[in-house]
């Protein structure tokens, strides 16, 4: 967030004459260096991909949510690193996401996991990966459609409620930029597929882990314990309302 | 996820979209922060939940109960320290339906009033293998099937056996399964051969579909066990012997005789008509005890009818009760033809009277028959011959008492005496069932008959499967129709959203055929990618029709090409074989990829005529083309299907034109079309229609070598070993090199499919008697020929 404020307001202020309601920002132009636990995640896209993301217009719709809503989200560094490491470890196994081979043919370069969304968001600023985080939530519960439709009913009332700001309190100029995004439906689809496609690798990550950790082994190892609890919360009355008064007795 | 199951939780709901996303998103990515920097948590909302999942968090998670239970999932990108304390009272018994978020969406439509939505993270959501498919529709299978399917150990043993006695080729063979019987079969011998853990884990698959998805076959379902709980459908799959062993056992055996609790069998009789026969005979119920032995034993009675032609009408009983007597070990005796009345009452007739059944016939003499059997041939002793007539006509307990129908099919029935007669039903179990397959008393043909015929031929009174509840019968076909196809890939997964529709509606699926052999259909193309549409898409339906021009679909994280686009066209691949990658073009939804028709070819030019040689072919077979490289493109041409209602602003299908383009050292040289190669069907000289696989040399021949490999019979023969070459290729027989390079062969094939009449696809080597044969065979002059090597 900070830094694209100091961005904007670096450019506003070289060209001061222009006037302020007439501020047309093109996002698409800007980009900016990935978190360093990113890198690996890039090294692995094709290059195609790599190129959509860095300067397609997912890159633009990108840069558009995160200006619109980094102001408003919490400040979470440490998500981002994480998420980040999750990310590269991903795309680094071959099985989830494969490198085109000759035996692809001419499907070479649409072979492997679609990152471009998360790297646009890197590429981008801090805002723009937590929209990614959001997208992926968004795309666990919700269909295509209805994820489009949260998202652009998101993104219009996020631009009202700026405008509303902007005619009460004082002058803002993220504010003025941001409230005059405009992102397409087709390209909130485009954030969201994208988004959609990364999120469900559950089955690769447990295959993943799986493989490295042997004693997590079987989901089913998982499983049984809630199953235990499961069955405790159905009966009831045997179990504390509240487990801070269980461990107190 | 499936941990995420067994929480059942509500999103916290706000009036507004705004404030309730922005509130689970800040939410969660909050706790979630200072989680992964190592803060233990207590975490009671369910946004965490859903954040973890989509982000592939796997924190240590400990739940608190009546003991603590501490789940260490190792995940190493989490700080120590940073795990989850999930408190009862946070996960509420809902009905197992993991998190659910409920949200009026305003913008799902162009007009009209926001729609509220639901939407929830639990299996449901989840991404499976097709197995995974079978499994939840065995267990929707016998959603209906009350205590018998209380046990799936049982219940997969039970379509095991059933699969085994069906077809008994399904037991060794490692093919396809042929029906969905064998599909259900081979996924329950699977899940039982599986190691503990992993059966458990199938078992919940079973169990989730017992549960909750019983309408993914259809509302309709046929009474428990398939139909075979039913008394009169389980006898119809028995020849009339085994329906009497069957209704022995089931009186005798304790869980079916407490549902008749309160009557008394040891009186009842079974009437039967023997194949083909209309006249009745008569079997004891209960074994009886004899004078003659202490054993218990099984009687029975065939009818004689006295007549004035003493000797020649009596043969026929004598026989039949010798047969019974060697194929049964039965004593059989016989009964006066005026002995039985049976007597008409009320509206039906399924009561009678034995008048006097005291004496029965006396037995027969040994001299009478003398002439007529042949001892050896009964492998009966002689004695014993005698003991069956002699115990036959011994007095039993079927006095002169009126009999009323009790159960039994329409040719072996159980009577019982009047007054001890009750109304009773009872239902077979599945235990009886599975004894009954395993003891092969079931008859495979018959069952198959049952099961299988989606519209049968009417004759008597017999009831099949598809008459209790047709949907379901033809969901399973479906069901197994697309195990088919995903056997093909078995790579891909399917998404579990399908869960909500009916397999039976689904067009892929429709055969437009009242008699269609689901063992034996063919798979189209087409077809497969219609039913990939639906199971990737977890919603879409669409027809077969629809798919007539597409190559590959793009969806999520995956891309299902048509073989043809991935292999050297001398494999010839089968039309349906499809290709499951990792990757995806780029579009959101469903898009199904249109081939591009009139592909372009570049022109030969005057600036590349330098680097035509057209040497003399040498024998030698050699790859000149290790440059060309195809790419796919999209021209740009969108079309969406047309398959949901107006005013829905987000397309889910559509199509996208696609070419695929050669290149050359990275220079454009042509665009092809696959499709129009291995469609290609043009007409030849004699008028004969040319398919694909008729430009193929056949891959093994019986030709001497020495004469093969003589080419100079064709001479002169050029070689063509570029581009620029081929683009302007020579008008005598040329041979194009491009050995083992599959990538230069399909765009060389292909491009010349177009254009040049007469192709040969060869492969590694070129036997040129094989070239004279197909070359005499198609009336082809020798320098109309061009080789692919």
């Amino acid at each position: 967030m900070a830094s694209i404020g100091k961005f904007v307001f670096g450019l506003a202020s070289g060209e001061a004459s222009l006037s302020l309601a007439n501020i047309n920002f093109d996002f698409a132009v800007v980009k900016m260096e990935p978190p360093k636990e990113l890198l690996g995640l890039g090294n692995s896209l094709s290059k195609k991909r790599k190129f959509e993301a860095e300067e397609g217009s997912i890159h633009a719709t990108a840069r558009r949510l995160g200006a619109l809503f980094a102001e408003v989200l919490p400040n979470t560094p440490n998500l981002a690193r994480v998420y980040g490491i999750r990310a590269s470890e991903i795309a680094s196994n071959p099985e989830f996401n494969p490198v085109g081979k000759d035996s692809d043919g001419a499907l070479a370069s649409h072979i492997g996991a679609d990152g471009t969304s998360i790297w646009a968001a890197a590429t981008s600023s801090k805002g723009a990966l937590q929209a990614h985080l959001l997208a992926c939530m968004l795309a666990r519960v919700w269909s295509r459609t209805e994820a489009i439709s949260i998202w652009s009913e998101l993104v219009s009332v996020r631009k009202r409620t700026l405008r509303h700001e902007l005619q009460a309190s004082e002058f803002n100029i993220n504010a003025v930029t941001a409230c005059q995004i405009e992102i397409r439906r087709d390209e909130l689809a485009e954030w969201d597929a994208s988004a959609r496609s990364v999120s469900f690798s559950t089955q690769f990550t447990f295959s993943l882990r799986r493989q490295d950790q042997p004693r997590t082994s079987s989901i089913t190892g998982l499983i049984l314990p809630l199953l235990v609890v499961a069955y405790h919360c159905r009966q009831g009355k045997n179990t504390p309302t509240n487990p801070v008064n269980a461990d107190n007795r | 996820m499936l941990i995420i199951d067994n929480i059942g939780l509500k999103m916290p709901s706000r009036p507004e979209v705004y404030e309730d996303v922005m509130s689970v998103w800040t939410k969660a990515m909050s706790t979630v922060d200072s989680l992964v920097s190592g803060v233990a948590q207590s975490v009671q909302s369910p946004e965490v939940f859903l954040g973890l999942s989509a982000w592939h968090l796997y924190p240590d998670m400990s739940f608190l109960g009546a003991q603590t239970t501490y789940i260490d999932q190792k995940d190493d990108v989490i700080v120590k320290g940073g795990h989850i304390t999930i408190g009862l009272h946070s996960t509420h018994a809902q009905d197992e339906n993991g998190i659910s978020w409920s949200m009026p969406l305003a913008c799902l439509r162009y007009y009209g009033k926001p729609v509220i939505s639901e939407g929830s993270l639990s299996s449901k959501s989840m991404r499976v293998p097709f197995r995974r498919l079978v499994q939840i529709a065995i267990g929707g299978a016998i959603s209906g099937w009350n205590e018998n399917a209380f046990n799936i150990d049982d219940v997969c043993t039970f379509f095991e056996l059933l699969s085994v006695r069906i077809d008994p080729r399904e037991g060794s063979s490692t093919g396809l399964p042929k029906t969905w019987m064998a599909m259900f079969g081979r996924e329950a011998r699977n899940c039982l051969q599986e190691t503990k853990a992993h059966r458990k884990e199938s078992f919940r698959y079973i169990s989730l579909g017992r549960r909750r998805y019983g309408s993914l076959l259809s509302e309709k379902h046929p009474p428990p066990l398939l139909g075979l709980e039913d008394l009169v459908t389980f006898l119809g799959l028995l020849d009339v012997e085994k329906q009497i062993a069957a209704i022995r056992e089931i009186s005798i055996t304790d869980r079916l005789t407490k549902n008749m609790k309160g009557v008394n069998l040891n009186g009842a009789i079974i009437r039967y008509f023997p194949m083909n026969s209309s006249s009745a005979e008569y079997a004891s119920l209960m074994p009886q005890s004899i004078p003659q032995t202490s054993r218990k034993l099984h009687r029975r009675w065939v009818v004689k009818v006295i007549s004035p032609d003493y000797k020649s009408l009596e043969s026929l009983p004598v026989l039949r009760s010798l047969k019974i007597m060697h194929s049964t070990g039965e004593p059989c005796g016989f009964l006066r033809k005026n002995d039985i009345k049976i007597e008409q009452t009320d509206a039906d007739d399924d009561s009678f009277r034995f008048l006097d059944w005291k004496s029965g016939y006396p037995s027969i003499d040994l001299n009478y028959l003398h002439e007529r059997s042949d001892p050896d041939d009964t492998g009966l002793p002689m004695d014993k011959r005698i003991l069956g007539w002699s115990i036959g006509a011994t007095s039993h307990h079927y006095g002169n008492m009126k009999y009323r129908f009790s159960f039994g099919s329409s040719n072996v029935q159980v009577f019982v005496p009047v007054n001890e007669w009750k109304d009773l039903s009872f239902k077979l179990d599945l235990k009886f069932i599975a004894q009954a397959m395993q003891s092969e008393l079931i008859d495979g043909s018959a069952a198959y008959k049952y099961l299988a015929n989606t519209y049968p031929d009417r004759f008597k009174n017999q009831v099949f499967l598809c008459d209790w509840a047709h949907d379901y019968l033809m969901s399973l076909n479906a069901l197994y129709l697309a195990s088919l196809i995903y056997h093909g890939i078995p790579n891909a997964d399917i998404n579990l959203s399908v869960l909500s529709m009916k397999l039976h509606e689904a067009k892929w699926a429709m055969s437009g055929n009242d008699n269609f052999d689901w063992s034996s259909v063919v798979i189209s193309r087409a077809r497969s990618l219609a039913c990939i549409a639906m199971f990737e898409s977890g919603s879409l339906n669409i027809g077969v029709e629809d798919f007539e021009e597409v190559i590959a679909i793009s969806s999520g994280n995956s891309l299902y090409v048509s073989e043809y686009l991935l292999c050297d066209p001398f494999t010839a691949p089968p039309e349906s074989k499809l290709r499951c990658l990792v990757g995806n073009i780029g579009k959101p939804g469903l898009a199904m990829l249109l081939s591009a028709r009139d592909p372009d070819v570049r022109e030969p030019d005057l600036e590349t005529w330098e680097m035509i040689n057209h040497n003399s072919f040498d024998g030698r077979s050699e790859d000149n083309f290790e440059s060309t490289s195809l790419q796919l493109h999209l021209t740009g041409y969108e079309m969406p299907l047309n398959i949901q209602s107006h005013g829905v602003r987000d397309i889910e299908a559509f199509y996208v034109e696609a070419v695929v383009s050669v290149y050359d050292q990275g220079v454009w040289v042509a665009d092809i079309n696959v499709l129009s190669l291995y469609q290609a069907r043009t007409v030849g000289e004699l008028g004969l229609v040319t398919y694909f696989t008729n430009i193929l040399l056949p891959p093994r021949c019986p030709h001497v070598r020495a004469d093969g490999d003589n080419f100079s019979r064709f001479d002169p023969i050029t070689s063509v070993d570029c581009w620029s070459e081929f683009l302007d290729l020579p008008k005598n027989l040329a041979v194009i090199r491009a050995r083992r390079n599959w990538v230069a062969r399909l765009a060389l094939a292909t491009v010349m499919a177009e254009k040049e009449k007469g192709m040969m696809v060869a492969g590694e080597t070129v036997c040129w008697t094989c070239v004279e044969v197909m070359m005499l065979s198609k009336g082809l002059n020798a320098s109309e020929i061009r080789i692919l090597c």
